[in-house]
């Protein structure tokens, strides 16, 4: 049925095909679920229907995010990277994102500091930077004028990286997130804090990094912090 | 305006086309090729609302055949599919031959961006197709 399935033989053959078979599955009702819900919003409490649309979306989110990097890790499938500006990036996720950080009483800024093209996927990119951000967007409170600022710029030695950044305090502990990150930047599952859940987000996100060549980091930047990827910059049209 | 929207799920078939219909857009459920033909033979639509997922048919290939009907060449198509774009090998040349009007992955997709997607693909009748 579905076009983008491949398997030996058309059947489902090994556990992380049935998994994958599964988690395509799951898009189906989440689908209708967030549909229905932004239909009936138009009428009576549409705060509530808004609510279920919400957490549909980011189930849907999340689902994607796991097939990208299942595909791309099994071998089922080659990002196809290419050189993009990371602004027209950051702006589709914010543009995504704005819902989600409304409902948690997040302002999204963006901030393109580096402007050179960067050897990506966008999907993969795309993906990565929601998974960064739903562990950043925790509500702490009603606490207002909290910022979530997506961010590309350079660091010195020349490490590119976009960002999702806050001001306010992130969904995880500062020495949780370092021992998740870890010396060489490379992620663990658990990122044992309050309201992160086991972590996935970070895991998917450093294995999309990584199937683009760089990784996941824990970032400080002008005077916000939060995590990031280091990309590679392209050396195509730096040539031009 | 008269749609057909072509979607295998049938709850989300259904609430597609009351979408439309809170628009003032009449149209037609088809849950699979077979009878998308049939409606659009019985009722030639101006817009085609299509899942490229088919469950008795490839989505791509239903669409040249499609396309090979004299009457059918010039209606819009809007894909509206939880398949990827970049999954189907349909880039934007392969796209505007075959009248893909737009291109819409369900997951990021609203029903209010496909019901604009309709209307706006409209203007790409010609004069001589108008009703």
């Amino acid at each position: 049925m579905l076009g983008d399935q491949k398997s030996s033989g058309g059947l489902l053959s090994s556990p992380d095909q049935v998994l994958q078979g599964l988690v395509r599955e799951l898009k189906n009702p989440l689908l209708f679920i967030a549909r229905q819900a932004e239909f009936s919003s138009g009428s009576g409490d549409s705060s509530a229907f808004s609510v279920i649309e919400q957490s549909a979306q980011e189930a849907l989110q999340l689902i994607d995010s796991y097939l990208l990097t299942a595909q791309s890790e099994y071998g089922q499938k080659q990002l196809p990277l290419e050189p993009i500006g990371l602004g027209s990036i950051l702006y589709e996720v914010a543009h995504q994102l704005d819902p989600l950080a409304k409902k948690k009483n997040y302002h999204i800024e963006v901030e393109t500091k580096y402007t050179r093209p960067v050897m990506v996927d966008r999907r993969a990119v795309e993906a990565a930077l929601s998974c960064l951000a739903q562990l950043i967007l925790i509500p702490h409170g009603e606490k207002r004028g909290k910022v979530l600022r997506l961010s590309a710029f350079k660091r010195p030695g020349e490490q590119i990286i976009a960002g999702v950044l806050s001001n306010g305090s992130a969904g995880f502990k500062d020495k949780d997130l370092r021992r998740a990150v870890g010396l060489h930047g490379r992620s663990h599952m658990a990122v044992n804090s309050e309201g992160t859940g086991s972590g996935v987000q970070l895991a998917l996100a450093d294995s999309l990094a990584n199937a683009m060549g760089g990784q996941v980091l824990a970032i400080k930047h002008a005077r916000m912090k939060g995590l990031g990827l280091e990309l590679i910059k392209s050396e195509q049209l730096a040539l031009v | 305006m008269h749609v057909l929207v072509v979607e295998p799920q049938a709850d989300l078939g259904t609430l597609i086309v009351k979408s439309l219909q809170s628009a003032d857009v009449s149209a037609d459920y088809a849950p699979n090729a077979q009878s998308a033909v049939h409606f659009a033979d019985k009722n030639k639509p101006d817009v085609v609302v299509l899942e490229l997922g088919l469950p008795d048919h490839n989505g791509l290939e239903f669409l040249y055949e499609f396309r090979s009907h004299s009457d059918w060449q010039k209606v819009p198509i809007v894909i509206y599919s939880h398949i990827p774009r970049e999954d189907m090998g349909l880039d934007v040349k392969k796209s505007k031959q075959l009248g893909v009007a737009e291109y819409l992955y369900k997951p990021v997709s609203s029903l209010k961006r496909l019901q604009d997607a309709v209307l706006s693909s409209v203007p790409l009748m010609s004069v001589n197709d108008a009703r």
